[in-house]
C-alpha cells in the first residue's frame, strides 16, 4: 500500500502542476498574452526548493505548511481513484464523505496556524476572509454532499460510485446538485469571482504573503495534490468515477476547465457580495436538489 | 488545602468506583416521599462525567486565590450533581436540582468581576427551570400517584393526551434552560464569562450536561422514544417531535456560533461555542434513534472534556496575565508553547477535525441525521460546524499568535504546572479518543438497551461504525502521523535551511517598517467582515436581551397598575376586587 501511496502522491504532484501551467497558459491566451509554458511551475518549485535560506518566524510557521501538506495527502488517499479497481480501495474503505469534507479543512487549518505565527496581519486579513468566505462556500457543496448521501443513504464514496453505473451519472440524475457543487468548487479553486482571500491587489497575497524558499515550495505542491484531490473528488461523485488513467484525466480536465473558463469570465466580489451571493441563487438551485431527493426521490 | 480536597475528590471517586455498579439506596423521609439513589448506566456514565471533571478543576485550583468555603461549596455542588444523575426519583432528582443552584450560586457570587444584575439573570432562570420542573414533577405525580421514575416509566401511557404535552413542554423549558438554548440562553453568557475562571469551566462543561441529563432522562426513560413518536407522529424516517427539537437544535447551534465570532472577550466567545455545541446535542437527542441518543452522548463526553480543557487554558492565561480581551492579548506562543498546544488539541477536536476525537461525536451526529433522512438538519449542522472554524481559530490566534499588544505580554512566563496537568490529562484524553472512537461504543451499549434502542455494532477500538458508513480512527490517525513525520524529515533534509532568527517586525508591510507603535495584531478586528453580509448582520442585530428587557419592562408597567389600584383609592380596589370574585363565582357555577 506504501507504494501505492507513493505512486498516487507523484501523479497528483504532476497531473497537478501540469494543470496549474495549463491554467496559467490558458488564462494568458485568453487574455491576448503568450503566457507561460505549461512546465513553468515544476521549474518555480524546483527553484524555491533550492533556495539557500527560507525565512521563519518560529516552530509553528515551519510546522505550518508541513500540516498543510499532510493533510492534502490524507484527503488524497481518502479519495478513490478508480472504478472497480483494487488501487488504494483498502485505505479509502477506512474513510468516508464526511471524513473527507473534515480533512479537507486541515490543511487550511495548518496554513492559518502558520500565518498567524507569522504575524502579518495582511496574511491573517487573508485567512479570516477565507474562512468567512469558507462559511459561504461550504454551504451550496455541504447541499450537494448531503443530497447524494441521502440519495444513496450510504457516506461510503465507493458506494455512491457504483451506484451510478446503474442510475447513470449523478451529474445528469440530481442536475441541480451538481451545479451547486460547481459553483462552490470555482471559490475551493480560488478561482474568480471567490478570490478575495489571496487577492493581491487588497492584502498583498493573503496567506502566502510572508512564506518564502521551501515553504511556499511546500505551500504550491500541496496546493497541486490537494487541487487533484479535489478534481477526482468531483469526478467520483458527480461523473461516475473513472475507468481508467485517460478517462480520469479526461473528466478532471473537463472539469478544471470548465472552472477556468468561469472564473476568467468574472470579476472579483466583494467578501461580503461573494457569501451573500453564494447564500442566494447557489444555495436556492442545491435546495431545489435536495429537496427533490427527499421528496420526490 | 488544596491537596486535601483533590484527595476528597480522588477518594469520592474511588468509592464510587469500588462501591458502585449497582448501588440502591431508599431512605424514607416521610410517609409517602423517599430519598433514593438507584445506579443506571446513564446515571454512571453522567456521574463519571462530572465526577471526574471536578477532580480535575480542584487539581487546577490555586489555593491561595479562593477560601476554604469556596472548596466546600465545590464539594457541595459535586455531591449534588451526584445526587441528580443517580436520583430513582422525583424528589431525590429536585432535591439535588434546588442543591445545585443554590451552591452554585454562592460560587459565582465570590467572582470578582460578577455584578448584580447577572447574578440576578443567574438565579431567576434556574428559578424558573426550577419552577417549570417542579410543575411537571406535580402533573405527572396527580395522574401517576408516585414520583417513582420505574413507576412512572411503566404507568405513563395512561396520562390524557393533553397533559403529556404540557408535561413535555414542561420538562423540555426547564432542561433547556439549563443547557442553554437559543432564547432561554439569557443567562449564560454573562454567567460564564463573569464567574470565577475556573468555575466557568464547571459551569460549562458539567452543569450545562444536566440539562442534557434530564432531557434523556425524561425523553428516553420516562416517556420513551415510542410512546413520544406515539404521541406526535413520523415525518420522513423520524418523528414530528424530533424534527421539531432538531430545528431548535440547529437554529441554537447556527446563531451562537455567529455570535461567539463577534465576541471580544475570550469567556464569552467560549460561552456562545458552549451554547453552540450543546445545539448539536439538542439536534439529535429527540431523534430516538440509536445514532441520535449515541451521537447526543459522544458529543456530551467530549464536549465535558474539551470545554475543561479550553476553559481552564484560559483560566490559567487570565491568571498569568491579568488581561481576558482579545484585543489585548496576542503573541504569548513563544512564551507559553505548552499552553498553546493544549489550547491548539482544544480547537482541533472543538472544530471537529479528523485526527482528534472531535470528529467521532460529530460524524456520529451527522450519521443520526442521515439515518432519519433529516437533510436540511445535516446541512444546517454542517453550516455551523464550517462558521465554528472561525471562532476556533479566533480563540487560538487573539490569544497565542499574532503579536503581542503590550510590553507586558513579552516577558510572560508558562502558566504554572498546577494548570497544565489538568490540561495534559485531557488532551491525551482527546488524542486517545481519535485514535480508538470505538471505544465509546462499548460505554454507549449499555445506555441504548437501557432505552430499548438497538445497540450499535462494535467491531474494534480504532473502527466507529454507524448505518450509513463507518471510519477508521486508528487509521486516520497513524497516517496523519507518518505522513506529517515524513514530509517533516524530508523538509529537514533539504538543503535549504530556515532562517530562524527573524524579528517579529522583519514582515511585508506594503513598503513601511513597522514599529513598536504599530498595531499589527488583528485581534479585534476579527469577526467584523461578518456584519457586512446580510444574512449573518440579521442574526447579530437580534439578541435575546431586548425581549427580555421588554418583558421586564411590562412586567413593571403591570404591577404599577397593581399598585396604583391599592393605593391610589381604596373604594375603587374594593369594587375591583368585588367584581373578581363574583366573576370567578359565575365562572365556577356555570
Amino acid at each position: 500500500m506504501i507504494l501505492q501511496i507513493i505512486l498516487l502522491i507523484m501523479l497528483a504532484y504532476v497531473v497537478g502542476f501540469i494543470y496549474y501551467g495549463l491554467y496559467r497558459n490558458i488564462t494568458a491566451r485568453i487574455q491576448g498574452r503568450y503566457g507561460p509554458t505549461i512546465y513553468q511551475s515544476f521549474y518555480d518549485s524546483i527553484k524555491l526548493f533550492s533556495k539557500k535560506e527560507s525565512a521563519s518566524f518560529g516552530w509553528m510557521f515551519y510546522l505550518g505548511p508541513i500540516i498543510m501538506a499532510t493533510g492534502s495527502v490524507l484527503t488524497l488517499i481518502f479519495v478513490p481513484l478508480f472504478n472497480d479497481s483494487d488501487f488504494l480501495r483498502s485505505a479509502t474503505s477506512q474513510g468516508n464523505l464526511f471524513l473527507l469534507l473534515y480533512l479537507m479543512v486541515l490543511g487550511p487549518l495548518g496554513n492559518a496556524l502558520a500565518v498567524g505565527a507569522g504575524g502579518n496581519p495582511f496574511g491573517v486579513m487573508g485567512v479570516v476572509r477565507g474562512l468567512t468566505r469558507l462559511i459561504g462556500l461550504e454551504l451550496p457543496f455541504y447541499i450537494a454532499v448531503v443530497g447524494l448521501i441521502i440519495a444513496a443513504n450510504s457516506s461510503d464514496i465507493v458506494h455512491i460510485m457504483d451506484l451510478q453505473k446503474t442510475t447513470g451519472m449523478n451529474m445528469l440524475v440530481h442536475p441541480f446538485l451538481f451545479i451547486a457543487a460547481m459553483i462552490s468548487m470555482v471559490g475551493f479553486f480560488g478561482a474568480s469571482p471567490f478570490d478575495i482571500p489571496g487577492a493581491p491587489q487588497e492584502v498583498y497575497s493573503g496567506p502566502r504573503t510572508e512564506f518564502s524558499g521551501k515553504f511556499l515550495a511546500l505551500l504550491m505542491s500541496q496546493g497541486s495534490i490537494f487541487a487533484f484531490a479535489k478534481l477526482v473528488l468531483i469526478v467520483d461523485l458527480f461523473l461516475g468515477g473513472a475507468d481508467s488513467l485517460w478517462m480520469l484525466v479526461l473528466k478532471t480536465l473537463a472539469i478544471f476547465v470548465t472552472i477556468i473558463f468561469i472564473g476568467i469570465v468574472y470579476g472579483r466580489y466583494k467578501l461580503e457580495q461573494a457569501v451573500d451571493f453564494l447564500m442566494k441563487l447557489p444555495m436556492l438551485i442545491g435546495l431545489i436538489g435536495l429537496v427533490r431527493i427527499i421528496w420526490f426521490g | 488545602m488544596n491537596s486535601i480536597f483533590v484527595l476528597i475528590n480522588l477518594l469520592f471517586i474511588g468509592f464510587f468506583y469500588q462501591f458502585g455498579g449497582d448501588l440502591h439506596v431508599s431512605v424514607a423521609l416521610t410517609k409517602e416521599f423517599t430519598f433514593s439513589l438507584v445506579q443506571t448506566p446513564l446515571g454512571t456514565f453522567f456521574a463519571y462525567l462530572s465526577l471526574v471533571s471536578f477532580l480535575l478543576v480542584t487539581i487546577a485550583q490555586k489555593s491561595k486565590e479562593v477560601s476554604c468555603n469556596y472548596y466546600v461549596l465545590q464539594l457541595i455542588l459535586n455531591v449534588a450533581m451526584f445526587v441528580i444523575v443517580l436520583a430513582g426519583d422525583f424528589i431525590t432528582f429536585f432535591i439535588g436540582w434546588e442543591i445545585m443552584t443554590w451552591s452554585s450560586y454562592f460560587i459565582i457570587s465570590k467572582s470578582q468581576s460578577i455584578d448584580i444584575k447577572s447574578l440576578q439573570k443567574y438565579i431567576l432562570f434556574s428559578l424558573a427551570s426550577a419552577f417549570s420542573l417542579i410543575a411537571g414533577m406535580v402533573i405527572v405525580y396527580s395522574f401517576t400517584n408516585s414520583f417513582d421514575f420505574s413507576v412512572i416509566s411503566n404507568s405513563f401511557g395512561t396520562i390524557p393526551f393533553d397533559m403529556k404535552v404540557t408535561i413535555v413542554v414542561l420538562f423540555s423549558l426547564s432542561f433547556f434552560t439549563k443547557a442553554g438554548v437559543i432564547g432561554l440562553h439569557y443567562w449564560v453568557v454573562d454567567t460564564y464569562s463573569k464567574a470565577p475562571d475556573l468555575f466557568s469551566s464547571i459551569l460549562s462543561a458539567v452543569m450545562s450536561k444536566m440539562g442534557i441529563y434530564g432531557l434523556l432522562l425524561v425523553y428516553g426513560k420516562l416517556i420513551g422514544y415510542d410512546e413520544l413518536r406515539d404521541m406526535f407522529g413520523a415525518v420522513l424516517n423520524g418523528t414530528d417531535f424530533g424534527y421539531v427539537l432538531a430545528w431548535i437544535g440547529v437554529a441554537t447551534s447556527i446563531i451562537a456560533t455567529f455570535k461567539a465570532i463577534t465576541q471580544d472577550e475570550v469567556k464569552r466567545l467560549l460561552a456562545y461555542s458552549s451554547i453552540a455545541q450543546l445545539g448539536y446535542i439538542i439536534a439529535v437527542i429527540g431523534l430516538g434513534t440509536s445514532f441520535g441518543v449515541a451521537g447526543a452522548l459522544y458529543h456530551t463526553l467530549l464536549h465535558t472534556v474539551i470545554k475543561l480543557l479550553l476553559f481552564i487554558n484560559v483560566a490559567a492565561i487570565v491568571a498569568q496575565t491579568g488581561k481576558n480581551k482579545f484585543s489585548e492579548l496576542g503573541g504569548l506562543i513563544y512564551r507559553t508553547p505548552v499552553s498553546f498546544v493544549m489550547l491548539l488539541i482544544g480547537i482541533i477536536a472543538l472544530a471537529g477535525m479528523p485526527p482528534l476525537a472531535g470528529f467521532a461525536s460529530k460524524f456520529m451526529i451527522y450519521n443520526a441525521a442521515v439515518d432519519t433522512k433529516f437533510a436540511l438538519i445535516l446541512v444546517g449542522m454542517l453550516f455551523s460546524g464550517a462558521a465554528s472554524f472561525l471562532y476556533c481559530y479566533k480563540l487560538v490566534y487573539g490569544i497565542y499568535l499574532g503579536h503581542p499588544t503590550s510590553k507586558e505580554l513579552e516577558t510572560q512566563k508558562e502558566v504554572p504546572v498546577s494548570y497544565l496537568v489538568p490540561q495534559v490529562i485531557l488532551s491525551i484524553i482527546l488524542v486517545a479518543l481519535g485514535a480508538f472512537p470505538g471505544a465509546f461504543i462499548k460505554v454507549i451499549n449499555p445506555i441504548l438497551k437501557e432505552f430499548s434502542l438497538d445497540t450499535i455494532a462494535y467491531d474494534s477500538l480504532g473502527i466507529m461504525n454507524s448505518a450509513v458508513g463507518s471510519f477508521n480512527g486508528l487509521f486516520v490517525m497513524s497516517g496523519f502521523a507518518t505522513i506529517f513525520v515524513v514530509i517533516l524529515l524530508l523538509v529537514l533534509r533539504l538543503k535549504s535551511k530556515a532562517k530562524n532568527n527573524l524579528n517579529r517586525f522583519d514582515i511585508s508591510y506594503c513598503g513601511e517598517i513597522p514599529t513598536e507603535k504599530t498595531s499589527l495584531h488583528y485581534g479585534y478586528g476579527f469577526g467584523t467582515e461578518l456584519y457586512r453580509i446580510k444574512f449573518v448582520n440579521a442574526i447579530l442585530k437580534r439578541s435575546s436581551s431586548h425581549f427580555y428587557e421588554a418583558l421586564a419592562i411590562q412586567t413593571k408597567k403591570t404591577s404599577g397598575l397593581f399598585s396604583r389600584m391599592y393605593y391610589g383609592n381604596i373604594h375603587n380596589t374594593m369594587i375591583i376586587i368585588l367584581l373578581f370574585f363574583s366573576a370567578l363565582f359565575f365562572i365556577g357555577v356555570n
